[in-house]
This record gives C-alpha cells, sequence and structure tokens, in this order.
C-alpha cells in the first residue's frame, strides 16, 4: 500500500471517518505489514496525546482566547453499559474538562449539550474515586452519586458553597445547593449567596445560614454537627430541630440532640487540603535541605549560594559554604529580584533585565573546579548566556555559559592574547530548547586542568567530555553570576564593542535556585544525588 | 490545623494491595488513557474504556505483581477492554480484532509521555488560528469532526483535511523539540 493511502486510512480511523471497505482495507494492512503497524502508532500516539496536551495548555492559560469557547463534554456512563453487578455500587460520573465560570451563559445558546453538572472538583490530591480512580483537576460534577475510599477532596457547589470530604465517604450531589452524605465526614463553608445550603444525613439535615460547618457520619455510631462560624439549623430525622451558632456542637441519637464540644481540628481545612497537594513537593525539599546542607559543609566548596532562610528584600546573597574564603562571605544582588525556586517555599535569584547580577569574589587559582547550578531558562537564549563569568583578562579566566542553539559551555583561557582567541571551550550539543523554557534543570561542569579535561552532566547524567590542549590553571577573584562584569569603557575591553551587543551583553534571563562552587571534582555519583531530587519516586 | 489522617487498610493486607494498585492507575492512567485513544479513537467510548479498565484493573490488583510494568499490565487490560467495548459497540467501520491483536505486538514503549505531552503542548502555539481552534474544539471540546464543522462553518471532510494537517504539523514540531531536547 503506498504510504499516502495508508496516512489517509490511519487520520480517517483517528476521525470516525472510515468506511467498511476502508476499515477492512486499513486492517488487513496492519496485519500484514510491520511498517504499517509501526506508521499506525506514530499518527495515533499523537491523537492519544492529544487531549491531555490541550486540557493542561488550557489549565495554564496559554491559550486563554479559546477558553471561553470550552464547555464540558459530560463524561458519564451509561448505566446500561455496566454490567448488573457494577450496578448497585453508585456511579461516580464526571466531565473531564470545564468550562470558564462566567462565560458560560453566554455561550450556552450554541452549545449542543445541556450542562447539568451541579459541582466542580476545585481540588483532591491523592484522591480515589470508586468506579473512577482519579477525577482531573478543574473537572465538572455530574449531579448523582460519587464514593471516595481514599485522600480528601473540595468540591464547589454551582451556588457557591464549598465544601471538603475526607475518605473514606460517599454521597450524593443533588443539586447546585444540597448533598447528601451517606459516610464520612465533610467540612463545609458558605459565603452570603449560597445560604441554604443543605447536607442531609441519615440521620440529620444541616440546612446552612451563611456560615462554616462540619459534619461527621461515621460507619457506626451517632452523626455530628460542629458550627464553626454563622449559624445552622438542624433537624433530626424524627423530627426534632435545632439551630446551632459559632462554636456548638451536636450528636444525635434516636432523634435526640446531646451537646459535645466542637472540635474544628477534627476537620481538614481548605489550607490543610491544599498543603496536602503539596506534600510531596515538601518532601522533596526536605530531601534537598539534607543534601545541601552536606554540600555547604564539604571542605572544598568555596561557594554555595542555597538561596535558603533568607528574607525577600536581602540584597546580599549568602555563601553557605562552611570554609569559605573570608572575603566571600556574601555576594551582590543586584538588579536581581527573589522568586520561587524548584519548590514552593524554596527561594530563587530571577533575572530578567540586562543589568541584573549577582556579584562576589574568591581569590585565587586552582586546579581542579567543580561548578553546579539548577537553573530554569525564563526566554529564549540569547547569542551567550551567563552562568558564571570571571574578568580577570588574563590566564585562567573562566566562562561558564548556554549558548543560542543550546549547549552548555565551559571555557577556559589558556593562552596570554587579548582577546577570545586564547580560550578553549568544550560544550555539549544542544541540551537546552524550547520545551525546556520555563522546566529546572541542574547543570554541572567539572574541570581538572590537570588532566586536562571538562566533563558535563545534565540533570545528573554524563552528556559530553572534551580535552584541553594548553595547561592553565582557573583563576577566580570577581565573578559573576548571571552576567558577565565587563566594562565597555574600560581600555581592556572596549575591543568587545566591535561584536556588537549579542556579544558583549551576556545576561541570563530566567531562575536559578542554587550555586556551588567545589575546589574538588564532585564524583558523577555525588553530582547525580544534587540533581535527581526526587527521581527515585517516579 | 491538625486533622486526622485517612484511615488506610493495613500494610500488606489485600486492601492494601488494591489501593497501591489504584494508585499506580491514577498516576499513569493519562499514559494508558493515550494507548486506548489509539486504538478506540472516540474520546467518550476511550473514556468509557479507562473507567472499565480501572474496575478490573481493581480488581485484578492481586494478580500484579510489585517491580513488574505497571503500564505494560495496564495496558493489556485495557485492550482486552477495547476488544469488549468493540463487540458491543458493534461498528462495521472500526478496524478488526485482528489488526488491534497484531497492533498489540508492536506496541511501542510510551517513554517520558510527559515530555511528549509537553512537546505536544509547546507545538500547539505553531499552529494557524484557524487549525487550532479546530484541534482546540476536537481535542477540548471532544467534538465530532461533524461538530466541529457546523462550529466554524465548515464541511466535516474540511475539517478532517484540517485535523490530519494539525496532527501532521504537530508530530514533526513534536519530534523535532524531542530530538532537541536530548
Amino acid at each position: 500500500m503506498k504510504t499516502e493511502r495508508l496516512t489517509e486510512l490511519i487520520h480517517a480511523h483517528l476521525d470516525g471517518a472510515l468506511s467498511a471497505e476502508d476499515a477492512g482495507e486499513l486492517s488487513a494492512e496492519l496485519v500484514a505489514n510491520t511498517a504499517a503497524r509501526r506508521a499506525f502508532w506514530e499518527h495515533s500516539a499523537l491523537h492519544g496525546l492529544l487531549p491531555e496536551a490541550v486540557h493542561l495548555a488550557w489549565l495554564s492559560g496559554v491559550t486563554p482566547q479559546y477558553a471561553e469557547k470550552i464547555v464540558a463534554l459530560p463524561i458519564q456512563l451509561p448505566p446500561r453499559r455496566w454490567p448488573g453487578i457494577l450496578r448497585g455500587i453508585g456511579l461516580a460520573a464526571a466531565a473531564c474538562f470545564v468550562i470558564a465560570g462566567g462565560l458560560w451563559s453566554s455561550t450556552q445558546s450554541w452549545w449542543p449539550w445541556r450542562d447539568r453538572s451541579v459541582a466542580t472538583l476545585v481540588r483532591a490530591p491523592d484522591a480515589i474515586w470508586e468506579t473512577r480512580g482519579a477525577i482531573a483537576r478543574d473537572s465538572r460534577l455530574l449531579p448523582g452519586r460519587y464514593r471516595l475510599n481514599a485522600g480528601a477532596a473540595e468540591i464547589r457547589f454551582r451556588s457557591g458553597a464549598r465544601f471538603i470530604v475526607e475518605a473514606p465517604a460517599e454521597m450524593d450531589l443533588s443539586n447546585n445547593n444540597t448533598a447528601r452524605l451517606y459516610l464520612g465526614q465533610v467540612s463545609g463553608f458558605v459565603p452570603p449567596e449560597a445560604r441554604g445550603f443543605t447536607v442531609i444525613t441519615p440521620s440529620l439535615t444541616l440546612v446552612d445560614l451563611g456560615t462554616a460547618f462540619g459534619i461527621k457520619m461515621p460507619p457506626v455510631g451517632p452523626a455530628e454537627a460542629h458550627v464553626f462560624e454563622g449559624e445552622v439549623s438542624v433537624k433530626a430525622d424524627v423530627g426534632g430541630k435545632r439551630s446551632l451558632v459559632r462554636g456548638e456542637a451536636v450528636k444525635i441519637v434516636n432523634g435526640d440532640f446531646t451537646d459535645i464540644p466542637s472540635r474544628p481540628e477534627d476537620f481538614l481545612s481548605a489550607e490543610g487540603l491544599a498543603a496536602r497537594e503539596s506534600s510531596v513537593a515538601k518532601r522533596h525539599l526536605a530531601k534537598w535541605h539534607g543534601l545541601a546542607e552536606r554540600l555547604s559543609r564539604d571542605p572544598a566548596t568555596l561557594v554555595h549560594f542555597t538561596c535558603e532562610g533568607q528574607e525577600r528584600y536581602d540584597t546580599a546573597l549568602r555563601n553557605d559554604a562552611v570554609s569559605r574564603h573570608a572575603d566571600a562571605h556574601t555576594a551582590m544582588i543586584i538588579g536581581a529580584t527573589w522568586a520561587e525556586g524548584r519548590w514552593p517555599g524554596k527561594g530563587a535569584i530571577l533575572f530578567r533585565q540586562s543589568g541584573d547580577r549577582v556579584r562576589f569574589e574568591v581569590p585565587g587559582k586552582y586546579k581542579t573546579l567543580t561548578l553546579l547550578a539548577s537553573v530554569c531558562l525564563e526566554a529564549p537564549p540569547h547569542e551567550f548566556n551567563a552562568l558564571l563569568m570571571t574578568e580577570n583578562h588574563s590566564l585562567g579566566d573562566l566562562r561558564w555559559q548556554i549558548f543560542r542553539e543550546g549547549n552548555l559551555a565551559l571555557a577556559l583561557r589558556t593562552g596570554p592574547a587579548s582577546d577570545d582567541r586564547q580560550f578553549e571551550t568544550v560544550k555539549t550539543k544542544a541540551i537546552m530548547s524550547e520545551a525546556m523554557l520555563g522546566r529546572w534543570v541542574t547543570l554541572a561542569s567539572v574541570l581538572d586542568t590537570e588532566a586536562g579535561t571538562v566533563t558535563h552532566y545534565v540533570d545528573g547524567e554524563q552528556v559530553e567530555q572534551g580535552m584541553l590542549e594548553r595547561k592553565a590553571e582557573a583563576q577566580l577573584n570577581a565573578m559573576e553570576l548571571g552576567n558577565w562584569g565587563i566594562q565597555l569603557d574600560d581600555p581592556r575591553w572596549t575591543w568587545t564593542k566591535a561584536g556588537g551587543p549579542a556579544f558583549y551583553d551576556r545576561h541570563f534571563v530566567g531562575r536559578i535556585d542554587q550555586f556551588a562552587l567545589l575546589s574538588r571534582a564532585l564524583s558523577p555519583e555525588e553530582i547525580r544525588a544534587h540533581s535527581q531530587i526526587g527521581e527515585a519516586e517516579r | 490545623m491538625p486533622h486526622p489522617s485517612p484511615s488506610e487498610p493495613n500494610a500488606n493486607s489485600p486492601a492494601s494491595h488494591q489501593l497501591q494498585v489504584q494508585r499506580l492507575f491514577v498516576k499513569h492512567q493519562s499514559v494508558v488513557k493515550a494507548y486506548i485513544l489509539s486504538l478506540l479513537p472516540s474520546l467518550t467510548d476511550a473514556e468509557d474504556v479507562l473507567q472499565e479498565t480501572f474496575l478490573t484493573v481493581s480488581a485484578k490488583a492481586g494478580t500484579f505483581e510489585e517491580g513488574t510494568n505497571f503500564v505494560a499490565w495496564a495496558c493489556t487490560i485495557a485492550r482486552f477492554k477495547v476488544l469488549e467495548a468493540r463487540r458491543r459497540l458493534n461498528n462495521p467501520r472500526a478496524i478488526t480484532d485482528e489488526a488491534i491483536d497484531a497492533l498489540a505486538e508492536d506496541v511501542p514503549e510510551p517513554l517520558f509521555f510527559e515530555e511528549q505531552v509537553d512537546a505536544v503542548r509547546n507545538c500547539l502555539e505553531r499552529l494557524a488560528p484557524r487549525a487550532k481552534q479546530i484541534v482546540w474544539l476536537r481535542y477540548h471540546g471532544g467534538l465530532s469532526c461533524e461538530d466541529v464543522g457546523r462550529q466554524v462553518g465548515w464541511g466535516a471532510a474540511a475539517v478532517r483535511v484540517a485535523l490530519a494537517k494539525a496532527r501532521n504539523v504537530l508530530r514533526s514540531c513534536v519530534e523535532f523539540q524531542l530530538r532537541r531536547a536530548v
């Protein structure tokens, strides 16, 4: 079969446009021909990736111009398709996609499906839903029975009421402002516009009058209602009715109310849930702290900027290396600002403008050096993008940079001339690309002037090793992170003007949340450990 | 605010193992869904099959050995679910069971799924505005080609041509990006 015909048939398959004859033709070809099968997977893989990719793009607001046109296609298993045995357990139904809230009404007219959702899933880290597994964040939830087997979920009703439900739980989202709770515990937050939000349990009905409350419906034992703010009305299943205000709580035994202490701490708060969502990040941060501490204590560490434990208004960056040189206690942050690093709560330095830099000094000459930095490039690279640059204008000068094509490069001045020709450079193939923008990567380069080698590592993997032909020790002194501290009007540097701004303006655009400079070669294992935090969990 | 930890079955109990397997599924379900979509291209049908796969994966959790390839195991179950769904849908215009079995022999390893999704995401920006809208309606709105056509005022055939073209653009862009990213 000709390639064009095969491709045409595969696309028709993906778009549900095969005729019966086409289907037979394609099937026969797939059975008979390996190359056809390979072509099939190549084309259909993209089809499989697209829903996820488009959804993520939508979530990140990459193409907001289409957001208002996106309406959810509720995905619900028609019960008739289910084997009888499963019918009784209550199907969790959810839409996979979301609409932009406020614009719904104006676009509803053209949409062929009626939106029946009553609530949105705000977040549900670690949640496992019966029959369903995970439900994507921001999914719209159709009315019906949901069973939460593990984790916790925050649900926002259309009325504006929110509740947090903790597993194990079973509930029924009845309408925009009503839920039934058969099992589990929920805490509710009801804004004024959602007054009247109702939770019905087998033994009590709670009507909220604009407040925050909690309900426990244990598998055995009495149900409890707690009020944290405002007022609720509670009606027992056998007739009694009570108003509860802030700080009050009751349990219901055989229709009778018994006062109990209100215990807000028993219920998961919205903040608690958000924190749980980031607990993975916290674990990684804790692990990183341990490794960073070890690196700071290493006697060979000359400079270690951890970007941690400092205030956001600090204009000096602390060198955490324990055996640092007396002159290298801190670095000046010039122009650059504080930002968030690899994990929530981790500090980083953000470089944006051409003048942004971190300037510091370490005297001396070194035979061996390790440079390690975790960086996040935030704009397509310029011609040269400085990571660490010295400015001695003499033998042993260092240039650690990313080139426009995305190569990581380390250059050492091994000859005495006054221009760039006396540099020897070892660079990797392109390791940065557009796909890497906004993504953290840990770069490390080891210079061994005795052996004459430069070894580059990206995220802990060795990607390049090259040789230097001439011998020279590295000379440090004044250095800059994220920029190149040359003065154009200094006669020593005027020659750089000939190259134009692309040559002399080498500022880095992005974030750096850790930088270390050591006077020994870190081993590949050490570099891997520092670069692959959290990898083991994947 | 302190909160009671969610009740967990005892470690090593069958229930705990099942929960572990369900967690694995949740973690990898995008890969499984992508696999299902290749064989059963309708987004709604694929979503149904994904749910059925989850049920079977849960029920058969005991037969999954920790340390073996979970995605491969789940995809095998997904393939049987696809075959079941096809029998139910009884669509003469779909590829045959034999073709699906043959394809299963050559499933590419779903390596670097996240990188690939990221690459697709970046490449979406390369599409012309109209192509992007069509991709959006089809893959985010879940519309059929006919319904996409109604939205943009085109015939279904023209939508299909545009989609095939858009997917080709994306495919070469993704290949390029992944090659560059090493």
